[in-house]
C-alpha cells in the first residue's frame, strides 16, 4: 500500500493506491490520524487505485472518518470501485460512508459544506 | 432473514472431496494460506479478489480469534470449488464462537436499520465490537459473510468449527479467454 498526499482548495487529498489489508490498516490509520489534525477543512481518501481491501481495512476507514469528523474535518471517500465497493455494498457499510463518484464531485461536496 | 447457524448435521459439512491441508496460526501468513486455497478456483479475475477476501476473513477469525495466533495451534481447512459452488469448513483449537446468538441479534437490529434506511441508527450498529477486540478488529466481517456465503455460513456445536458455501454460475468462472 501507498499512500500520496496533496491539498486542494484547503482540502487534503489522501491517494490510497494497493491493498488495505490486515497489514497494511494501521498504517493507513496512522497516516490519516495525522492528516485529519492537519489545518484544512476536509479530508478525501482517494480509493481509485485500492486494489484490495478487507474488513480491518473498512474498520480503519470507520475510524478515520469518526477521527476527522471530532476534529470538525468534512470527510469523503471517492472513486471506490471494484471489490472495494462490492465489499461496502456486503456489508451494508456503504450507506454510513459519504461516497462520491470522483474527486471532482467529492472536492464540491467537501466545499458546499464549508 | 440471513444468520448465523448452528447445525451439526448441515451439508456443508460433508467432507466428501475436499482437499484438505493443516496451517500454524501465524498471523503473518493468512493471506499466503489464503492464496494456496484459491488456486483452486476457477473464479473469473473480477469475482477473485472478493472471493480471496472473503476466504482470508474465514482464516483469520480461525487464527486471530479462535486460536489468538498461538503457533503451538492449528487450523485444519477443507475446500473445494466446482463450477456450481465454493465451499470451505475450518476448524481451530479454540473454545468456540460462543456469542453467535448475540451476534445474530445484533445483525437483526441492524438490517432492520438498513431496510427502514435509518442510517443515524444504523451508525451505532456499524461494527460488531466485544471486550476482547482490538483497534484494526473491523467488526464487519461477518455482515458481508452472511451475504456472500449464500449457502450458509453454519457452526457446530462446539462453536470452533465453521463451514461456509456459495453457489457459483457462468458469470462468475473464468471464462475460456482468461485461462
Amino acid at each position: 500500500m501507498k499512500t500520496t498526499v496533496s491539498e486542494q482548495e484547503n482540502i487534503t487529498i489522501c491517494a490510497v493506491d494497493g491493498e488495505v489489508d490486515m497489514y497494511h490498516s494501521p498504517t493507513l490509520l496512522s497516516v490519516c490520524r495525522q492528516l485529519a489534525n492537519r489545518d484544512t477543512s476536509g479530508l478525501i481518501l482517494n480509493l481509485n487505485d485500492t486494489t484490495y481491501i478487507d474488513s480491518s481495512g473498512i474498520g480503519v476507514l470507520m475510524q478515520i472518518m469518526t477521527y476527522a469528523r471530532e476534529n470538525k474535518k468534512r470527510f469523503a471517500l471517492c472513486h471506490a470501485g471494484g471489490m472495494v465497493i462490492k465489499l461496502l455494498q456486503l456489508s451494508g457499510m456503504s450507506r454510513l460512508f459519504p461516497l462520491e463518484p470522483d474527486l471532482e464531485k467529492a472536492l464540491l461536496k467537501l466545499k458546499d459544506k464549508t | 432473514m440471513k444468520e448465523l447457524q448452528i447445525n451439526d448435521a448441515h451439508p456443508l459439512f460433508d467432507r466428501t472431496g475436499m482437499h484438505y491441508q493443516v496451517f500454524t496460526s501465524d498471523f503473518r501468513q493468512i493471506r499466503y494460506y489464503t492464496l494456496l486455497i484459491i488456486q483452486r478456483s476457477r473464479t473469473c479475475s473480477d469475482e477473485r479478489l472478493l472471493l480471496e477476501q472473503q476466504v482470508s476473513e474465514v482464516i483469520k477469525n480461525a487464527i486471530k480469534h479462535g486460536n489468538s495466533c498461538d503457533s503451538s495451534k492449528h487450523i485444519r481447512v477443507w475446500y473445494k470449488f466446482t463450477e456450481s459452488e465454493a465451499r470451505m469448513i475450518v476448524e481451530d483449537e479454540g473454545s468456540g464462537f460462543q456469542d453467535i446468538e448475540k451476534w445474530n441479534l445484533f445483525h437483526r437490529k441492524r438490517q432492520e436499520y438498513i431496510k427502514k434506511e435509518d442510517w443515524t441508527a444504523l451508525t451505532s450498529y456499524a461494527s460488531w465490537k466485544t471486550a476482547k477486540s482490538d483497534t484494526f478488529d473491523g467488526g464487519n466481517s461477518l455482515f458481508a459473510a452472511v451475504e456472500y456465503w449464500d449457502k450458509g455460513v453454519v457452526y457446530t456445536s462446539p462453536r470452533n468449527t465453521v463451514a461456509v458455501g456459495k453457489r457459483m454460475n457462468d458469470a462468475l468462472l473464468i471464462t475460456g479467454e482468461e485461462e
